[in-house]
C-alpha cells in the first residue's frame, strides 16, 4: 500500500524517511503506507528536527502535507 | 596397513562439512555483494527492467534464456538493446541457473547456454555424485555434516559455475554494468524468503564474498522433499555489530494501517533470533516462486534490512528514492512464470492417489496460489504508484496466455516436466517460440515499445492497464 506527501520547507532539499534517502522537499513522493519518522538531514537550519507521522489515505492529487520551517 | 588405510578413508569422509560461510568482522555498507556496490543507483536508468525468473526446472532455465534471448534481439533507436536495460534479475529455483550465469557471463551466456545447461542431463551429473561416486557416498553415509545439497552444489559449482564466488559476481558487474542479480531462497522454519546478497547477509553478520554462488542456486532450487535442506551458519548481530534498521521503530504500530511492515519486522527479528544458529534453506519457491517479491517490495517501500548510511549515501534495496527523484523514466517488470498444467492424472480415476501425487499438489497449489497474488499485487500497486515520472509497464510471460490457435504449442510447453533433465531440441524450440509470442503479444510490452519509438511502432490495440491510451 502507498500513498503521496508533499513536504514543504524554503528550499529543495533531501527528505530522509525512515533515515533512508527518499526523495525532494517541494515535490510530491511515494511512501509505503504507515507510520513514518521524516527528517531533513545534517542541516542545522530547520525545525522541527524530525516529524513523525501516520500516513495513510491519500492519492496524487490529495498528498499529505508536512511542513518543516528555516530555524 | 589395509585396515589403517580403511579406517583413515572413513575418518576423512567422518570430517567431510559443507562450506561454512565466513563471519563478518563489521557491517560496512561498501562491501560485499549487494545493491549499493553495483554500478546500478548511480547509473542512467531512463529505461529500467526487472525480470522475474520463475522455477520450474530447466523448463523455467530455458523460458528465461528464451525471454533474455528476445531481449537481446530487440534493438532501439541509440543502437543499444534492450538486454542492455536490464537493471534487477529477481530469480527462483530453475530460474536462477539462468540469472546467476547471465549475471556473470552476459552476452556469452546467451551464445552457449543451450549447450552448457539446457540440453546437458545436469539430473544425471546429480545422481552419479551423489550415489555413483564413492568418495561422495562414503562422506554422505559417515558424515553428519555433509548432505546430498552439498553435493548438488559441488555439481553446479563444478559443472555450472566453475567456481564462482560472489566476489567475481560484483566485479563483472562493475565492469560491464551488468543487472544486480537477486537469488531467492526460503528459510524452512520462518517460511520467510532468504536472498543471496549481502544486504540479508547482514542481519545474520556472515560475508558474502568467499561464498560460491553455486551455492545460492542449490539453496533456490532445492527441492523439498526430495533433497534436505541446505544449512548456512549464522552469527550473533554482535559479531559485526549489526543494528536495526529506522523504520523498525514503527512498523510494529502499523499492523492495522499496513500490515506488512509488522510482518517484515517479524522476519527482520526471526534473522536476529540469538536462538538461531542456522538457516536452513530450501527453494525460494516456497516463499514466492516467480521471484517478484523482492522487485515488488523495493518499489513500494523504502524499508530494507540495511540502515541507510547518510554519510554513504547508500543503504539496501529500494527503487522508492530512485522514482521519487525521477530517475527512472519508465519501468518495465516483465514476469516471466514457467508454471506447467500438466494433464489430468489424479482426476481422471476414482483411485486414492498415491503419496508422490498427493504430496506434489500439497507443495504445488499453495505455490501457484500465491504466486496468482503476487501477480495481482504487481498490478495494484502499479496501479497506486501511478502519478509521479514514472511510467510502468507490467508484462507477463506465461503458458495460459499462449492463445488458442498455438495450442500444440502450449502443449508442447506445458508438457515439459519439473526436472534437471535436459530439454529436448523440441522441448528448447517450443520454450523459443512461446517467449517470442508471449513477449510480443503482451499488450504492456507493445506499448513500451510504442512510448520509446512511436514511430517504429505503432499504439497497441490491446490496452495496458497500467498506462491507458490517450483519450480522444
Amino acid at each position: 500500500m502507498n500513498e503521496f506527501v508533499f513536504v514543504a520547507f524554503d528550499v529543495e532539499t533531501i527528505i530522509y524517511v525512515d533515515g533512508t534517502e527518499c526523495g525532494k522537499t517541494n515535490n510530491k513522493m511515494i511512501v509505503e503506507t504507515g507510520t513514518h519518522v521524516f527528517d531533513l538531514g545534517d542541516r542545522n537550519d530547520y525545525a522541527p528536527k524530525s516529524i513523525t507521522q501516520t500516513i495513510v489515505g491519500t492519492s496524487i492529487n490529495d498528498p499529505y502535507p508536512l511542513h518543516f520551517v528555516k530555524a | 596397513m589395509r585396515r589403517l588405510l580403511a579406517a583413515a578413508v572413513l575418518l576423512a569422509a567422518a570430517c567431510a562439512h559443507y562450506p561454512v560461510n565466513p563471519k563478518l568482522d563489521r557491517v560496512d555498507i561498501n562491501q560485499g555483494y549487494r545493491w549499493a556496490t553495483t554500478t546500478i543507483p548511480q547509473a542512467d536508468n531512463d529505461i529500467f527492467l526487472i525480470l522475474t525468473f520463475s522455477g520450474g526446472g530447466t523448463r523455467a532455465a530455458g523460458l528465461s534464456y528464451a525471454v533474455l534471448k528476445q531481449l537481446e534481439a530487440t534493438k532501439l533507436a541509440d543502437g543499444s538493446r534492450l538486454v542492455d536495460h536490464v537493471r534487477v534479475i529477481s530469480s527462483v529455483s530453475g530460474g536462477s541457473f539462468a540469472s546467476m550465469d547471465y549475471g556473470l557471463r552476459g552476452d556469452d551466456m546467451l551464445a552457449d547456454f543451450e549447450t552448457t545447461f539446457l540440453l546437458k542431463p545436469i539430473e544425471t551429473d546429480l545422481v552419479h555424485a551423489a550415489f555413483l561416486t564413492p568418495g561422495n557416498l562414503w562422506k554422505l553415509l559417515v558424515s553428519p555434516n555433509f548432505h546430498r545439497i552439498d553435493v548438488a552444489a559441488e555439481v553446479y559449482d563444478r559443472h555450472v559455475f566453475h567456481g564462482k564466488t560472489f566476489t567475481d559476481l560484483l566485479a563483472v558487474q562493475k565492469e560491464k554494468n551488468r543487472p544486480f542479480i537477486i537469488i531467492n531462497s526460503t528459510e524452512l522454519e520462518m517460511g520467510s524468503r532468504f536472498e543471496w546478497t549481502q544486504d540479508n547477509f547482514d542481519p545474520i553478520c556472515s560475508d558474502i564474498r568467499d561464498v560460491h554462488v553455486a551455492r545460492a542456486v542449490a539453496a533456490s532450487s532445492d527441492f523439498p522433499v526430495l533433497l534436505p535442506p541446505l544449512i548456512v551458519d549464522k552469527y550473533d548481530r554482535s559479531v559485526c555489530g549489526y543494528k536495526d534498521p529506522e523504520w523498525v521503530a514503527t512498523a510494529r504500530a502499523d499492523a492495522y494501517t499496513n500490515p506488512s511492515r509488522a510482518r517484515y519486522m517479524t522476519e527482520l527479528e526471526g534473522f536476529l533470533d540469538p536462538d538461531r544458529k542456522y538457516l536452513h534453506l530450501m527453494d525460494g519457491g516456497i516463499a514466492d516462486n516467480i521471484g517478484l517479491r523482492a522487485p515488488l517490495e523495493a518499489m513500494r517501500s523504502t524499508d530494507t534490512f540495511v540502515p541507510f548510511d547518510r554519510k554513504e549515501g547508500r543503504g539496501g534495496f529500494t527503487l522508492v528514492p530512485l522514482t521519487n527523484l525521477g530517475k527512472i523514466k519508465r519501468m518495465m517488470v516483465v514476469v516471466v512464470n514457467a508454471g506447467a498444467q500438466g494433464p489430468v492424472t489424479i482426476d481422471s480415476q476414482q483411485k486414492e492417489p498415491d503419496l508422490p501425487k498427493v504430496l506434489g499438489a500439497v507443495i504445488g497449489a499453495p505455490m501457484d496460489n500465491y504466486s496468482f497474488d503476487s501477480i495481482q499485487l504487481l498490478l495494484s500497486t502499479i496501479k497506486e504508484l501511478r502519478g509521479l515520472e514514472t511510467v510502468y509497464y507490467p508484462v507477463l510471460i506465461s503458458f495460459p496466455l499462449i492463445p488458442d490457435q498455438d495450442k500444440d504449442l502450449r502443449d508442447t510447453v506445458n508438457g515439459i516436466g519439473t526436472s534437471f533433465n535436459a530439454l529436448t531440441q523440441a522441448q528448447l524450440d517450443g520454450l523459443k517460440k512461446a517467449a517470442d509470442l508471449l513477449l510480443h503479444q503482451d499488450p504492456c510490452f507493445q506499448r513500451f515499445m510504442h512510448d520509446l519509438e512511436p514511430d517504429k511502432n505503432p499504439m497497441p490495440s490491446a490496452i495496458c492497464g497500467s498506462v491507458p491510451p490517450p483519450r480522444p
